[in-house]
């Protein structure tokens, strides 16, 4: 079947910053394709000149087999985007915040009081529906946020970081609420830095950093990429982590170390072997271990392999 | 079109939501208007009519002079018993001035005893003072120039017998007259005024809330979210500056009625008067959207129009006055919509037809032409990221 | 010191915003000048004239005209804007002098001068005085008049023999005198009184505008901060309304200062002028305090602010001076701070201390204390029951 949705070379600058440099990937229906990457990679960006805000410098999107620009509306009708940050109306209710957005899209009366039911139902916010959205805990904003997006039920639904500073409950759902809809044939773009968000979602990958994507494919196919290494991330304060993991790197055995200010993370060959010598090299560097633990290869892993960067807090 | 609409309608059920419309829009216009109306009213009321009087004398034909002249520009008149008398009610404040002519004046006349006339007014009479004391001098002239012209005659050979009864006959004729012409008001009275200069005062500030709203969607993500819809950045703009235009015309046609039924302002033909209201809100609104097109956040945008708006409104004319004596003032006020709507309700004030405000209406429309198409240039980058 | 450190964190907001210095600081100035030019001085009828020619006549009439203390000329160029100016108000009446009034006047032929007033206006009240100047001009040519219709010589000679005759006879003399004492001293400087009314409706209003900050503190969720510290609602309370204060009170100074450099304004005893503008800023921090809390929303409260500044300002004497209203109205008047303030700067200004002026101070702290108590109750309930 078609692709949903074909990006190719996309290229956008700000100034001097180069925001997205060459980004292109494509997304089948009923696929969940997520974009991972850390706080500036470029993920925002790319999201926008996909969701029709952005006007690219260079390159080209299709979705639905029509080119989305700004000024092309007809094609955004397939789309349906939840931006990062909330985006709802604080003085009208859900329901008619969702009455609104269903209205832009073209729906007509009927259908969007049909279907606001349905997504009021699926988001949990039934009860609340017709009570000011600024009376809402901040996990209801969320999920409203959410619900308008998909309530016109986009062939493509696009979501920006939806779970940024959600509690644990109210993540949960949103992640189910995307599996199900996956599981309907929506084709979904996910952008995200949780790594544990992407393994558990999406179906491919796309490993962004520095607008460029790294390294792309099924969550296997990445994870071959790194090898059989583990990873072991070490909590540890004082002294100079940086410098540390520096010096670990020489190592023999051990492929990648980065630093953050909660520890050192590193790949290695063989973990169990290697880890005392960690250790007593970095209790010579005068740093104190709080904490150690060893994991089998995963996106993270992937992530540092690619870019020399811990995935989280870059 | 449909999206337009339901921005549009959206937008003005939040503003509705919000009770801020009502505040600013209505409530403080009203309000101010009505408090304007009761201080000053009270302050100037009495200013066209002066309250003359004269001392009781035996002079009475020279009384019965002062009385014509006094009554002639519409003073009342009183007699009085005595001069003390005469200082209470002054003091009182009943009457601005009053005359105190000798009772040997008129008898002194025909001997040739030039008398003394005294007016008496109150410290702050003012102008009704000053008129008092030009009828006693315009008395006094007469008197002289009849004096001057029997002299004159009987210099140059006349006989006294026949000169001074002539002379006598034609006083108060002179080859010069002034012909009194009456000139049309077009002037609003203080109640009508004060309305309208609130009104206009209030509407800058009405006229910007679709603009505030567009800059609150803008960093409050909603902006992208319709942009992410298939809804065109010009519907957007539109719908934003049509509920700036909805809820000034609401404001003024609220106002302009509750004017006539609470503060009996009289606002002449209602077609001009509909006609100066829409361009009127159209010229606010664009200036509210220039302003706002300078802005980045709401807040600033509220800052920026709040000095535009009340520079404009003092410059307009919308407390006080601004003198026409040709100076940069008079020049900065016909920069202002404020003075034009105040000229546009004064050309229709005395019983003008919608063309007698048409001048008006067109320098309005010039204010609401430019704006916007400076606010097209400023506000595009605000509905684009 | 909570208090202050409340207070130094507000004032720091404030200031932040731009438009604050403009309505803190050169507003207020600026309308001083402003007023002071529009209606500082004499308030003299404006009559328009317009001498189509300069003749003899004319020339003399205009000059009369000018020497006449009751009224101010202002000159015109065309019939059409002379009568545009009386229309609209601009000008209370005019007066036309025709061409050729000198020719007509040499040939003993009547002429027509025109007056223009709006009917029922201060202008045409006007027309006696108007009149009587322009018929004083004309003493000898209406005696020589007279004399050629008698049929006792030709108008230009007799023109001459009037000239000589009128020197002889001088006009019956009119006195002027006046009675009462004067609503204003005759030494009240040209910007002085609108300085005072300017310094209590600015101080008032940029007190007011305090309120939407508070309404924004509450917003932000920061007094519920605050709160969560072991921070009392009185010492929020205070702390807010003395940030208020101190914006109040520093461009209350600022404005004295500048109006007396600028405009040699003459305020009167300076530790009383201070002790006025400190005890009326606290009245108006009180008053922004109550809008604040009485408000949820800070458009509202702005509105509000707005519209209860101006008109209490309208009503307590800060744009038109009291004693033009009526005495309904001036008790009316006292029931706002901005009448008592008033009268405070009236009495230094005629030379009064501190002393003198004690009661209205007194009246005015009355104010800010139970503004400020009303506040405090107010926003405990709002805080603790949002």
């Amino acid at each position: 079947m078609a692709n949903v949705m074909e990006a190719h070379d996309l290229a956008k600058r700000f100034g001097d910053l180069v925001a997205v440099d060459g980004v292109g990937f494509s997304i089948a229906p009923g696929e969940t394709y997520g974009l991972l990457g850390p706080n500036g990679a470029g993920k925002t960006t790319t999201i926008s000149i996909i969701a029709g805000l952005l006007e690219a410098d260079a390159g080209k999107v299709e979705v639905g087999g029509e080119t989305i620009s700004p000024s092309a509306i007809g094609p955004k009708r397939r789309m349906g985007l939840v931006p990062q940050d909330l985006a709802i109306y604080p003085d009208l209710t859900a329901r008619e915040n969702l009455h609104f957005f269903g209205r832009l899209y073209g729906m007509d009366n009927n259908e969007v009081k049909e279907r606001s039911n349905r997504v009021l139902e699926m988001i949990g916010l039934t009860d609340r529906a017709d009570d000011l959205t600024k009376e809402y805990s901040g996990g209801m904003k969320r999920r409203l946020n959410i619900g308008i997006g998909l309530l016109h039920g986009p062939e493509l639904l696009i979501l920006d970081e939806p779970t940024v500073g959600v509690d644990p409950q109210s993540r949960n759902a949103i992640l189910e609420a995307v599996e199900a809809l996956s599981g309907e044939g929506m084709a979904v773009l996910y952008t995200t830095h949780y790594m544990e968000e992407a393994e558990r979602l999406c179906d491919r990958v796309g490993i962004i950093d520095q607008g460029r994507i790294k390294a792309e494919g099924t969550r296997r196919e990445l994870v071959n990429l790194v090898g059989q290494k583990d990873r072991v991330t070490i909590a540890a304060a004082g002294g100079q982590l940086q410098e540390a993991a520096r010096r670990l790197s020489g190592l023999e055995g051990v492929e990648e170390a980065g630093a953050d200010d909660q520890g050192i993370t590193l790949l290695v060959v063989e973990a169990g072997r290697l880890l005392p010598v960690i250790l007593s090299e970095l209790s010579q560097n005068g740093i104190s271990v709080s904490g150690v633990t060893i994991e089998e290869p995963d996106l993270e892993a992937v992530f540092l392999h690619l870019t020399g960067k811990a995935l989280r807090d870059v | 079109m449909r999206n337009f609409l339901l921005i549009t309608a959206k937008d003005l059920r939040l503003r509705i939501r919000d009770k801020s419309f009502f505040i600013i829009g209505l409530l403080a216009p009203l309000a101010l208007a009505f408090i304007f109306n009761t201080v000053f009213g009270s302050a100037f009321s009495d200013v066209a009519e002066p309250q003359l009087g004269i001392v009781d004398t035996e002079s009475v034909d020279s009384a019965q002079v002062l009385a014509n002249i006094a009554q002639q520009v519409g003073a009342s008149w009183q007699e009085l018993g005595s001069k003390s008398e005469a200082e209470t009610a002054i003091e009182e404040g009943e009457l601005h001035a009053v005359f105190v002519v000798p009772d040997d004046f008129d008898s002194g006349l025909a001997t040739g005893r030039i008398g003394t006339i005294g007016v008496i007014s109150g410290i702050d009479a003012g102008i009704t003072g000053d008129i008092a004391a030009g009828i006693a001098r315009g008395y006094a002239h007469s008197l002289r120039q009849t004096q001057v012209s029997i002299a004159s005659a009987i210099a140059a050979g006349g006989d006294p017998a026949t000169v001074v009864p002539a002379a006598l006959a034609s006083s108060g004729q002179s080859l010069v007259s002034l012909g009194e012409i009456e000139a049309e008001i077009r002037q609003l009275d203080l109640n009508t005024q004060t309305v309208a200069g609130m009104a206009m005062f209030f509407l800058l500030f009405t006229a910007q809330a679709g603009f505030l709203s567009l800059l609150e969607e803008r960093n409050g993500g909603t902006l992208d979210r319709m942009l992410s819809t298939p809804t065109r950045p010009a519907s957007i703009l539109g719908a934003k500056a049509a509920v700036s235009v909805v809820l000034g015309i609401v404001s003024l046609v609220v106002l302009i009625i509750a004017g006539i039924l609470l503060m009996d302002a009289k606002w002449g033909d209602p077609l001009g008067v509909a006609l100066l209201v829409v361009v009127g809100v159209l010229a606010a609104v664009g200036i509210a959207a220039v302003t706002s097109g300078f802005a980045k956040t709401a807040e600033q945008a509220g800052n920026i129009q709040g000095i535009v708006g009340t520079v404009l409104g003092l410059l307009g004319g919308a407390f006080f006055p601004i003198g026409q004596d040709g100076g940069i003032l008079a020049r900065l006020t016909a920069l202002t919509p404020h003075y034009w709507f105040n000229r546009g309700l004064s050309d229709l004030a005395s019983g003008g037809g919608v063309g007698a405000a048409l001048p008006a209406a067109g320098w309005l429309f010039v204010i609401a032409a430019v704006t916007a198409l400076v606010a097209a240039f400023v506000i595009r980058k605000q509905v684009s990221r | 010191m909570k208090p202050f450190t409340i207070a130094w964190v507000n004032l720091k907001r404030l200031f932040r915003d731009r438009s604050t210095y403009f309505f803190v600081f050169i507003f207020p100035l600026a309308l001083i000048l402003l007023i002071g030019l529009q209606f500082g001085g004499d308030f003299l009828p404006q009559v328009g004239v317009l001498a189509t020619e300069e003749g003899t006549t004319a020339t003399e009439i205009v000059d009369a005209l000018e020497a006449e203390p009751g009224l101010e000329v202002v000159p015109l160029r065309t019939e059409a804007e002379l009568v545009d100016q009386v229309e609209r108000g601009n000008l209370d009446a005019a007066l036309t002098i025709p061409a050729g009034l000198d020719q007509s006047l040499a040939a003993g032929q009547p002429a027509e001068l025109g007056f223009i007033a709006r009917p029922g206006g201060t202008g045409a009240a006007l027309a006696p005085v108007v009149g009587e100047v322009v018929q004083r001009s004309l003493l000898a040519a209406n005696a020589a008049a007279f004399v050629s219709v008698q049929g006792l010589g030709d108008f230009p000679t007799s023109v001459a023999l009037a000239q000589q005759v009128e020197n002889g006879i001088p006009a019956a003399e009119v006195t002027e005198e006046t009675v009462g004492e004067s609503l204003f001293p005759a030494s009240l400087g040209r910007f002085d009184l609108g300085a005072s009314s300017q310094l209590i409706l600015f101080m008032f209003i940029t007190a007011l505008s305090g309120g939407a900050v508070l309404i924004q503190t509450r917003q932000l969720g920061l007094s519920r901060r605050m709160l969560s510290t072991p921070t009392s609602v009185t010492t929020i309370i205070g702390g807010e309304a003395l940030g208020r204060f101190a914006v109040v009170a520093l461009q209350g100074i600022y404005i004295m200062i500048g109006a007396l450099l600028i405009f040699g304004v003459h305020w009167g005893d300076p530790v009383a002028a201070i002790a006025i503008v400190l005890v009326f800023s606290a009245v108006g921090a009180g008053a922004a305090m109550v809008i604040g809390t009485l408000f949820r929303n800070a458009e509202q409260a702005a509105g509000v602010g707005i519209m209860v500044g101006l008109g209490m300002a309208a009503l307590g004497g800060a744009m038109l001076p009291l004693q033009l209203f009526s005495p309904t109205l001036q008790r009316i008047a006292h029931f706002t701070p901005h009448a008592w303030a008033s009268d405070a700067f009236a009495k230094i200004r005629d030379q009064g201390n501190i002393i003198d002026i004690a009661p209205e101070l007194g009246v005015l702290a009355a104010y800010a204390v139970v503004l400020i108590l009303f506040a405090s109750w107010r926003l405990r309930v709002a805080i603790t029951r949002p």
